[in-house]
């Protein structure tokens, strides 16, 4: 995707939210949730992402990644950034629980 | 009192106490502050009161270095000078700009930024600025719509800024200098040479020359060379018939060190939500305050970096950004025009709030340079229509201005991260190790640094009273005298220092 394109993208976030399946664990819903990727970000960014995750590394348990509830992806996320545990990919500063889930998401839909 | 040089006699002597060359805002501001002084002033400008294709052709020169604006372009040869094209954008260079910092080579400035705060204050109204508070906290009770992001203010911080409407020096000063039985204006004079006397130990003259080939000299006890950070070393490396290496430049620093604030896109911003931007909207017409994000003065010193700023773009024109250089016209005129438009929109849509929702925003840089002493202004030999030679611009940046945007837009990215309000992506050309500028990377029209500050000789052009080393009686006004240039548009801070030399040049005799 060229850079046009992300930008065009950008205000599709709700029909991007319906693309994708993530599994909904039940739990309490925090007040302010913490935005998952998934929620703002054009799908096709997240698969690029996740393809550039996988050229690079190797994903152990791309189950657990699929299966994050969303809250407790938001924590984990939240958590990676407070330690530094980040990580850029396709130019994109990223967490790295969220740059695993978005290579779960590209192993799911490839 | 005014005059047109092609229109008296050929060899006229003008005389007069204080010599100012060049009426841009430095010059302008300088001649306004003597008005109510003893001194009888002249004030020598290359053009007339309006565009005048002939004398701004006088501007040309070459740009060998990285990509930048045509010199007929950036800057401008009518009264007001370059301020006839500006956009008006205001703000005080930070206290650690003035410092000598150990990873900034060749940085720190002979006074302080505490030293300014009163020719700041005075600035102000001179630009047709709010009151002299650049403070965020301030303007934001001032206005309830400006909501700063909440970021870690230990590393990224919200530098505010004000708008100019802009003030059209030669507009909106010319009754004050034309009415001013003190000051004599003088058009369409060109000075061709600072002349020194034989031991090269003071100036004794100026010599003027017209495009109708009318030769005139200017003889007074002060001399204030204010004609822009690539005219000012023009002017003193042609000025070498008495010192071969031209005037002011016997440590050969006569022209280094040009500096500008490299413009460049760096990062596209996604947010996950709409909150109010008001305060960072970009636009140059609408908005009277703005903020730009910035690195803490903690964040600089801990990680060695240069100041950085980011204007945040909304929703963009992605493909006319890419083709930001090619854009700009070549021809002066056009520029003016396009100015003319942006008064006139500015004028009716004047600092309205705008409920905008986007939630795309590419990140405009604009960082301070480091001050590199190859990066400069040399003579060419091409001789210009009043015989001068033209210069060539070797403008270069340095690994640090680079590391700056890169190391900045990574800490922004987990900032935006940490507070879940988005995500950063870098653009490509600083995914790699030591890439090349891209294409896209301009200036903003800010020449600064050729003829530097600093008590030194060997280190600088000119004292901290903006005195040329070495002569008496020859000062230099305007941003070729910034050691550093900071993020912050340079005419606010121009117009400062140009206050306070107008009050050092009260005190002489």
């Amino acid at each position: 995707m060229n850079r046009r394109t992300f930008i065009r993208l950008g205000g599709t976030s709700v029909a991007v939210v319906s693309l994708l399946s993530f599994p909904v664990m039940s739990c309490k819903a925090k007040e302010n949730p913490y935005p998952l990727l998934q929620n703002f970000m054009p799908a096709d960014t997240i698969r690029l992402i996740g393809k550039e995750y996988l050229q690079k590394n190797t994903l152990k348990d791309p189950e657990f990644y699929s299966n994050l509830s969303k809250n407790k992806a938001a924590d984990m996320i939240e958590k990676d950034f407070e330690e530094d545990k980040t990580i850029v990919l396709s130019g994109w500063i990223l967490s790295e629980t969220e740059a695993k889930q978005c290579a779960a998401i590209y192993l799911q839909k490839k | 009192m005014y005059t047109d040089a092609r229109k008296i006699d050929n060899h006229s002597l003008i005389e007069g106490d204080i010599c100012i060359i060049g009426a841009g805002a430095a010059g302008i501001t300088i001649a306004l502050e003597l008005i109510k002084s003893n001194r009888k002033v002249i004030l020598l400008e290359s053009g007339g009161f309006e565009y005048d294709r002939a004398s701004q052709m006088l501007n040309e020169g070459n740009n060998i270095g990285l990509s930048y604006f045509t010199l007929s372009t950036v800057r401008l040869r009518f009264f007001g000078g370059t301020t006839n094209h500006w956009f008006g954008f205001c703000s005080t260079l930070d206290p650690i700009y003035f410092e000598e910092r150990e990873w900034v080579p060749h940085s720190g400035w002979p006074i302080t930024r505490k030293d300014m705060d009163p020719f700041y204050e005075r600035a102000q109204p001179v630009c047709d600025l709010g009151p002299n508070n650049y403070d965020l906290g301030y303007w934001e009770k001032q206005n309830p719509s400006f909501q700063h992001l909440p970021f870690d203010t230990s590393k990224v911080r919200t530098k505010m800024w004000q708008k100019s409407p802009p003030t059209r020096f030669g507009v909106k000063y010319r009754k004050a200098i034309l009415d001013a039985s003190n000051v004599h204006l003088y058009t369409f004079a060109n000075v061709t040479e600072i002349v020194l006397n034989e031991s090269g130990q003071d100036v004794t003259a100026l010599k003027v020359k017209t495009l109708s080939g009318r030769q005139h000299r200017v003889q007074a006890k002060q001399y204030v060379l204010a004609c822009g950070g690539i005219d000012n070393p023009q002017v003193l490396l042609n000025s070498n018939s008495v010192m071969k290496n031209g005037v002011g430049n016997q440590n050969d620093l006569v022209g280094r060190f040009f500096m500008e604030h490299p413009h460049v896109d760096s990062a596209d911003m996604i947010l996950a939500s709409s909150p109010h931007m008001f305060l960072y909207y970009d636009s140059i017409y609408a908005l009277k305050q703005f903020g730009m994000l910035a690195l803490s003065e903690q964040y600089q010193r801990e990680h060695k970096l240069l100041n950085y700023s980011a204007l945040l773009l909304f929703d963009p024109d992605i493909e006319a950004r890419y083709h930001f250089m090619d854009s700009i016209p070549k021809d002066p005129k056009l520029i003016l025009d396009f100015v003319k438009d942006m008064d006139k929109t500015n004028k009716e849509k004047g600092g309205k709030d705008r409920q905008e929702s986007a939630k795309n925003y590419v990140f405009s840089t604009r960082i301070e340079q480091t001050p590199n002493p190859n990066s400069r202004v040399e003579l060419n030999g091409t001789k210009d229509a009043v015989g001068m030679q033209e210069v060539n611009l070797n403008w270069q940046l340095s690994a640090l201005d680079k590391r700056t945007i890169k190391e900045a837009n990574l800490m922004i990215g987990k900032e935006l991260g940490r507070t879940g309000l988005g995500r950063l992506k870098l653009r490509d050309w600083l995914l790699t190790e030591n890439p090349p500028w891209p294409h896209y990377l301009s200036g903003g029209a800010h020449n600064m640094g050729t003829t530097r500050m600093n008590n030194d000789p060997k280190k600088g052009v000119v004292d901290a009273n903006c005195k040329v080393h070495g002569l008496p009686n020859l000062y230099i006004a305007g941003s070729s005298v910034f050691p550093t240039g900071g993020t912050a548009n340079p005419t606010l801070t121009i117009v400062a220092l140009a206050i306070r030399l107008a009050e050092h040049l009260k005190t002489l005799n």
